[in-house]
């Protein structure tokens, strides 16, 4: 059971906690950057729901990136 | 981006039923909300963990589970709500656009592949609509072909809203659409 746990055991440091917030977050910034191209793009005149979930878009998505970093900086905090 | 013929203009756009995309986002919902529910059994969750792989293994999840969930549960928001508007423009960018002249057929198919043909409305040879079962019966969507005269490929959209409505409109829009052919015709011949 030693072995097993030693092998699968991956210790968090700051460092791994921040990569996987920069990956994450540029991820979700490229797919970002696609979903509003596609929005302005192919948008059809007099469209009125692409502004509306656009700025749902943008709203709930700076909210979760706050929170994100929030508890990023709180976890390495702890 | 479609561009229209002078004096083209558009009568109606026709999309997918809206269950069709509830049916198709259903699983990012549930997943986005699925680690809710977990949280009353953190504390379970840690005690197993710390069974199998010992407390040192686990530390960081022992010392603050809360803040370790709300790191990982954001993140996961964060990718569940891109997905959830990718399905979202794969489904809103779907979509037939019905004008005076003629009839966009705009695919979309995930995000990088889109495919955009159009026919004359005066090709239409006939149109047919499917409704099948109980559920697209009541809430009024099915599948719409389009036959076209000559070799050209047949056009068609499973899942449209109110289809009925848009073969009355496309067949409204065709008989126009002839008349001013024909008038068209006749100026020609007699200018």
């Amino acid at each position: 059971m030693n072995d097993i746990s030693n092998a699968l055991t991956v210790s968090i440091t700051p460092d791994r906690i921040w990569i996987t917030f920069w990956i994450v977050v540029a991820l979700f910034l490229i797919m970002s950057l696609i979903l509003l191209f596609h929005w302005k793009r192919y948008r059809l005149k007099g469209d009125k729901w692409i502004p509306v979930m656009q700025t749902i878009f943008l709203v709930l998505g700076a909210v979760l990136l706050v929170a994100f970093y929030i508890s990023t900086v709180a976890l390495i905090a702890t | 981006m479609i561009s229209l013929h002078k004096n083209e203009h558009v009568i109606m756009k026709a999309r997918k039923h809206w269950l069709i995309f509830v049916l198709e986002a259903l699983f990012i919902i549930v997943a986005g909300l699925l680690p809710i529910f977990f949280t009353p059994f953190l504390d379970v969750l840690i005690n197993g963990l710390t069974f199998i792989f010992g407390s040192d293994a686990i530390a960081i999840f022992s010392a603050n589970p809360e803040t370790l969930f709300a790191f990982i549960y954001s993140g996961w928001l964060l990718v569940t709500l891109t997905v959830f508007f990718l399905i979202w423009t794969d489904y809103y960018l779907d979509v037939w656009i019905v004008t005076n002249q003629r009839i966009f057929d705009i695919e979309q198919k995930g995000i990088f592949n889109r495919n955009v043909s159009s026919f004359r409305l005066r090709r239409i040879q006939d149109v047919t609509v499917e409704m099948n079962g109980i559920i697209p019966t009541l809430l009024k969507f099915g599948t719409i072909h389009v036959q076209t005269a000559g070799a050209g490929r047949n056009f068609e959209m499973r899942g449209m809203a109110n289809p009925r409505k848009v073969k009355r409109v496309i067949f409204k829009a065709h008989g126009k659409a002839i008349k001013d052919h024909i008038h068209d015709g006749l100026s020609d011949i007699d200018g």
